[in-house]
């Protein structure tokens, strides 16, 4: 691998580890891309490679988050097992579907998710929601 | 696992994102034993990009208890359409 491409992988995996610190995610996120374009990994590879690094990612994150105080233990791990169950038919799925399906049904996902958490922190952060006859009748 | 613990059990987004990372420890375990039977994993790239990864999970968890939950989830929200963006793309 030339240097370049070396200097890159190493770069982004610290910055899918702050990714994963900051926002709780495994890291996947930007291991999957990195993997699948600089490391010439095809979309399931690089899905799989990924979740190998992200569990010990995962763990000191963790480690680190129960130091703070941010780790509701139980929770966690019941949330956890149950999705090892969805987890198993995702990797059947993801051997069985055309990758390309794969990327448009993860995008949209994404997209759904984006909104519905954007819709509620901005309602959350705003006293009440305004509405038209509050434009028109302000107190 | 992060919107979900905001959106229907109504956590704060540290302790959320922190008590994720406990469900994908073992989430990951369970998905990589599954790919080794597919022998999609190829180990020596995990190590390379595993590895600065740790380094940055420290940062990370470090920077996130120094910024507000309202800026948190805000990043977070662009994060996942950048992503999506990208992964649209052909």
């Amino acid at each position: 691998m030339a240097a370049a491409s070396l200097g890159a992988v190493l770069l982004l995996g610290v910055a899918a580890g702050i990714a994963s610190g900051l926002f709780g995610v495994g890291g996947g996120i930007l291991f999957v891309p990195v993997l699948a374009i600089l490391l010439g990994h095809d979309q399931i590879e690089a899905e799989a490679t990924s979740l190998l690094a992200v569990v010990p990612v995962a763990a000191v994150g963790a480690w680190r988050q129960r130091g703070y105080g941010n780790v509701v233990l139980p929770h966690g791990i019941a949330l956890g097992s149950v999705a090892i169950v969805g987890t198993a038919v995702g990797v059947i799925a993801a051997n069985a579907l055309p990758e390309r399906a794969l990327e448009i049904g993860f995008s949209m996902l994404l997209l759904f998710v984006s909104a519905r958490l954007l819709r509620k922190t901005l309602r959350d952060a705003s006293p009440r929601t305004p509405t038209g006859a509050d434009a028109k009748q302000p107190r | 696992m992060v919107p979900l613990l905001i959106l229907m059990l109504g956590y704060e987004p540290s302790v959320a994102t922190g008590t994720s990372l406990v469900a994908i420890v073992l989430i990951a375990t369970a998905g990589t034993a599954a790919h080794v039977g597919y022998d999609n994993v190829r180990y020596l790239d995990g190590l390379l990009i595993g590895t600065p990864a740790i380094v940055g999970v420290l940062l990370g968890t470090w920077l996130q208890q120094r910024i507000s939950g309202f800026a948190l989830t805000i990043s977070f929200c662009a994060l996942l359409t950048a992503m999506a963006l990208w992964l649209l793309l052909p």
